[in-house]
């Protein structure tokens, strides 16, 4: 089981959230932060390692991680 | 005599059949419906402004000639409200290849005037036809969502077919975007590609395993 709430505690830690959403019967995690100082790939693995079985893509552009983890 | 194969809707379009273009049938059909991931990327985001999917299926998989209509996406989940997706371009070519190199270039300008036609060495497209130019909505429940052609696609019946979707900063909600079913079986081995951003349209895509659920009309 996933701990959706300690992701986003992790990810309100990184930068500022404009949306965190778990949705779809928790088949759909949103995340959309700014000022993020990590790299893509760091921040790729602090939701993987919480969203063990989804798919996470995401995009880091100018400060902004962006994406999702479907499964 | 007259040739009651040549219908109103093939104004426009490249012919590839001799005698003109398969007559309407009034079917839909599945086409792609594979295991795979539930995707908003794949083929239309709202989750970003910009997206590109290029997508290809064989000869095997369409069958015989066809005046291809129109098509449908499968909707994975409810969301709050319907979307109408503005600034899309679909167009659709025939080509010999049989996978998608392992970067998909394109040229021209992002929007209605990109194009795969003389862009990839080894992707020889032909017969390019806008079937979509404008808007494409869907009504907020899950299911099989569906799109009238602008311009019919003639298939030959005999070479594979290119998918090329442009989304040009259509629709943009964080809160209230689609998802969609996408198949990654090894039936779309190598047919797929996309890539989306908040910042600008792409001129390529990377290949990868992943395409749409899809039914077509015809």
């Amino acid at each position: 089981m996933a701990d959706f709430d300690a992701l986003e505690t992790e990810l309100n830690a990184k930068g500022t959230r404009i949306v965190y959403m778990v949705k779809h019967t928790e088949n759909v995690v949103v995340f959309y932060y700014n000022d993020i100082q990590d790299t893509k790939q760091a921040m790729d693995a602090l939701v993987q390692s919480y969203l063990t079985n989804y798919t996470v893509t995401s995009t880091l552009e100018n400060g902004e991680y962006k994406g999702d983890a479907t499964i | 005599m007259i040739n009651s194969n040549i219908l109103a809707g093939m104004i426009g379009q490249q012919l590839s059949v001799a005698g003109g273009c398969a007559s309407i049938t009034n079917t839909t059909s599945t086409f792609i419906s594979g295991s795979g991931t539930v995707l908003h990327y794949v083929p239309l985001t709202g989750y970003y402004r910009y997206g590109l999917n290029v997508w290809l299926m064989t000869a095997s998989e369409l069958g015989s000639a066809k005046q291809f209509t129109g098509l449908e996406l499968s909707k994975a989940y409810t969301e709050p409200s319907g979307m109408t997706h503005n600034n899309q371009t679909l167009k659709m070519y025939h080509t010999t290849a049989s996978t998608l190199p392992a970067t998909i270039n394109t040229s021209g300008t992002f929007g209605s005037a990109l194009t795969l036609t003389g862009a990839n060495a080894g992707l020889t497209v032909t017969d390019e036809t806008t079937v979509l130019n404008g808007s494409f909505y869907h009504s907020a429940g899950a299911g099989w969502k569906s799109m009238t052609f602008g311009t019919n696609f003639c298939y030959n019946g005999t070479d594979n077919v290119v998918f090329m979707w442009i989304n040009n900063a259509g629709y943009y909600d964080v809160s209230n975007y689609p998802y969609w079913d996408t198949d990654s079986t090894s039936a779309s081995s190598q047919k797929g590609g996309s890539d989306y951003s908040d910042s600008s349209g792409m001129t390529s895509v990377s290949r990868s395993n992943v395409r749409p659920h899809l039914k077509l009309k015809y």
